[in-house]
Order: structure tokens, then sequence, then C-alpha cells
């Protein structure tokens, strides 16, 4: 009866499975589809990749030889391990932190496929049986947390936001060597979130509202060491009198406000900074709500995108909730 | 190695009734052949692109992504090539493949080598004009082109395996 070897209903996510019978009559039928190749390997060695159709393998294990060599116990063993080209999906996920060590968290999914079924086999497989997505992404991790890490570092939170597309081609251009190496091809790495903390999120938006990072930073101290003072009732008194209005000393304004950061740590050929120093970072007739970090209509009351209230002072500018003054122009709020 | 018939196959073409079924699957085996050709200089491509989209990382080029979408583009071809429609119609289809048929989709294939020597070209002139933005930019737009001209004949060969 003539042997058939199929790999018939193959899981979602898995890459590789190994015949599990080792020996292989001579003559037995060996069908691949489409969508594999199945590798042969004799007497332990790799003899060929078979594409897709019906092969039939030559194993020399005819039944008046094996026991003429070794009785029952047949020495040439046959391996058949079929390998799925089709595209396979993996996910990552990861913190790191931007250009102004703001901490992000990010998360995504990759796509990528066999490229290389003997080196793929050779070089991560081994001698396991059945290998899948996960099995991949366990080992290929590292390399993502590391170019993740790289890319978004020279980013600015704001840029990052803008430039989601550019980042991912950069983490992928990176890493398709490291996938070459092992046999695979990456196809596709896409970024499907990055969050902030709200602590940062509302630092970022007085940066951008005032164009003054040392400023917003230095309120930040005098909340911090404010809010320290009230614990102690003596040392408020004293340490408060000599500390508060040093901190509180507007400092300086910088030559040029803060302007988003674009791009990594190269900037890309042709490209040119906005030439407008000291203008807002949001376009004219347009505004960014402090909660979402979306552009929100001139004056709105509300944000259309997340729904908070927009407290606004007797001048116009945006005020964080519970403020007595403005913190751009100083006005009182009612 | 060559394209020699065993004696199985030399008995089916003598089999009365069951000839003109072999030498038409021989046709679709030349014609998977010649696609495979045309997929693996595709492929090549791909490569090459590969290449240059590692350069273009390398000096942070502003058409990082309009390459990676060819590339994308490339391998979409590089997969419909390779699995394409092979002119294989059921007994009771409406349109029937005979041999000219087939010798007509070999025609297209042919046509395919051509075109994908074209664009093997066109990447290769891409890579060497990394360091020239705007030189890098009219290569893109070439290469796209000449994209556009493989997908338009890939087309017609596939709706012609479709009767159409």
């Amino acid at each position: 009866m003539v042997q058939v070897i199929e790999w018939v209903n193959p899981g979602e996510d898995e890459i590789i499975w190994r015949y599990p019978n080792e020996v292989i009559k001579w003559g037995a039928q060996l069908i691949v589809h489409e969508y594999e190749v199945a590798v042969f390997m004799r007497d332990g060695k790799i003899y060929d990749v078979l594409g897709p159709g019906r092969h039939t393998l030559t194993t020399q294990n005819l039944p008046l030889l094996y026991k003429l060599v070794g009785g029952s116990n047949s020495p040439f063993k046959a391996t058949v391990i079929f390998v799925s080209m089709k595209q396979f999906q993996g996910r990552y996920g990861g913190e790191t932190q931007t250009r102004e060590l703001a901490p992000v968290k990010y998360y995504g999914v990759y796509w990528f496929k066999v490229a290389d079924p003997v080196l793929f086999i050779t070089e991560v497989v081994g001698g396991q049986s059945l290998y899948d997505t996960a099995d991949v992404t366990k080992f290929i991790r590292a390399y993502f947390n590391e170019g993740m890490m790289k890319h978004l570092s020279a980013y600015s939170i704001v840029d990052l936001f803008q430039n989601l597309d550019m980042v991912s081609t950069q983490v992928k251009v990176k890493l398709m060597e490291d996938f070459r190496r092992l046999g695979l091809e990456l196809v596709d790495v896409k970024i499907e979130g990055v969050n902030t903390t709200d602590e940062w999120r509302q630092r970022l938006f007085w940066i951008m509202q005032t164009g003054n990072a040392q400023y917003v930073m230095q309120m930040d101290t005098a909340k911090q060491v404010a809010a320290e003072l009230g614990k102690s009732e003596g040392a408020a008194i004293g340490t408060g009198m000599v500390v508060m209005p040093q901190l509180l000393q507007q400092p300086a304004q910088p030559a040029q406000p803060a302007q988003p950061y674009a791009g990594g740590g190269v900037p890309p050929a042709g490209y040119q900074q906005p030439a407008q120093p000291g203008a807002p970072a949001q376009q004219a007739g347009q505004e960014i709500c402090p909660y979402c970090g979306k552009q929100i209509p001139a004056g709105a009351r509300f944000c259309p995108y997340c729904g908070h209230e927009i407290k606004r002072c007797p001048n116009g500018h945006i005020v964080p909730e519970g403020a007595k003054f403005c913190p751009v122009c100083g006005a009182k709020i009612e | 190695m060559g394209k020699e018939t065993s004696i199985v196959e030399k008995l089916e073409l003598v089999i009365p009734g069951f000839h003109g079924y072999k030498k038409k699957e021989l046709i679709r085996e030349d014609d998977r052949l010649v696609r495979g050709k045309v997929a693996d200089t595709l492929a090549l491509a791909r490569r090459e692109m590969e290449r240059a989209l590692q350069r273009c990382a390398m000096v942070s080029c502003a058409q990082l992504v309009a390459i990676d979408n060819l590339r994308k583009k490339l391998m979409a071809l590089e997969s419909r090539v390779r699995h394409a429609e092979a002119g294989y119609r059921g007994y009771f289809d409406r349109v029937k493949f005979k041999e000219e048929e087939l010798k007509r989709l070999i025609e297209y294939d042919a046509k395919m080598i051509e075109l994908a020597e074209e664009i093997l070209n066109e990447v290769k002139a891409l890579n060497g004009q990394i360091a020239n933005p705007q030189a890098l930019g009219m290569a893109v737009l070439n290469l796209d082109d000449k994209l556009i001209n493989f997908e338009e004949v890939l087309g017609k060969r596939m709706s012609f395996a479709a009767g159409e």
C-alpha cells in the first residue's frame, strides 16, 4: 500500500510540522500544498526542499535491505518537515522614554513569513516537532524592544504621534536583517498604540502652549515643593519664605521657544525647520485639548473627541481645572 | 537536468483520449515555470529594494515610507504572479480552455519577463540615487510607473485566464 504523507489541517499559527513517522517507505507519496514547502531529510542530512506538487520519496527503505542491515529497527530514517510559507502575525509591546524623557508605552503588530526554510529549521527550530508564532515572538522579542526603544527615544512625544508611520518603517528596516539571519522575512511592522501618563500629557500641553519648557518644569517643581512643605507646619513658614519666591521667579525667555522636534537623530534630507520663531505650536484657528492632545476648534467649550470641558480665563486662554490664575496671562479666574 | 518526460508520462501521451489532457498539463507546467522565472526576477528586485531601504534609513532620506510602499507593491505582484491561475476549467464550465489558449497564457508570461527585468533595472537605478534627494524622488515615480505597467499586463493575463 502506498504511503501518503501530507500536512492535513495546519493550525492558524503553526509554522512548521514534523511528520511523526521516521520510517518512511520507498516510493512514499509526499503531497505539498501551494502555501507550504517540505524539507526532506534522510540519514540526518537535508537532501531537498520540495515545492508544491506530488513527490515520490526515495528513502532506501526497502524491507529486504533493512532486515539485512538492522534487523527489526530500520537504520534508514527519513524525516519530512513541512514549513508553512504563508504570512504570520506576531505581537510586541513595551515601555520606553521619548526625547523629553516622557514615559511611553507602545504596542503593535508585525507580520512575517519564512524566507529560507532550511535556515529557519537549522538555526531556530532544531529538533522541535512543532513551532508556532508565539515561539517566534518569544525568540525575537529583544530585537523588537531594542529597535523600538532606539527609535522612539529619538522623537519628542508630539512628533511621535505625528510620525508613527515613519517610526514603524525605521524599526522595520532595522529589524529586517535580524529576521533574515534567522531565515525569516519581516513583511511589515505597525504601531497600534502609544500612550503616556496623564501627568505628562498635561505637562506637554503647557510646554506647547507657553513655548517655555523651563518655566513649566519650574512650576512643576514649585508645586511639588509646596506640597511637601505643607506636610510640616514649621518648615512651611521658614523654608517657604526663602525657597518659594526663587522658585516662582520667571526665568529669562529662551532665545527660541521650544518647537516640536521633528525626526530622529539626523534630520531627513530635504527637511526644513519651520521658520516661525515664537509662533504657537498649533495652527491658527486650532487649539489642543489638554486632556486627550487632539486638535480642537479655537474657542471650543468642550473637546469634541474626549468630551472634557475646556476651562478658559477671561482672555480666552485654556487653563487647568481648579486654577485660580491663568498661567499664560496671569488673569484671575472667577 | 532537462525537461524530459518520464516513462509514465510517455505512456499517458500515447493513450487515446488521455493524450489531449496530458499535453495541456505539460503546457500548464511550462506556464508555471515561466511564471516562476518572472516571480524570481521580482523577488530579486525586492531584495534590491530592501537594500535601498536600508541605505535610505542610514542617511534618513525623506522617501523612506514611499520606498517601503513600493516594496509592498512589489511583494504583492510577486505573490500574484507565482500563484496565478493556470487555465483549469471544470467539466461543465461554459468557457473551455484548449491548447491554443494555454499557449496565449505563456505569451503573456513572456511579456511579463521583459517587464520584470525593467523593474529590476529601475530598482537598481533607485538604489544608486539614495544620496541625491531630487533624483531619488524621480526614480521612485519611475518605478511606480513600471509597477503599474506590470500590474496592467498581469491583470490582462488574469482576465484571459478567467475566460473574459
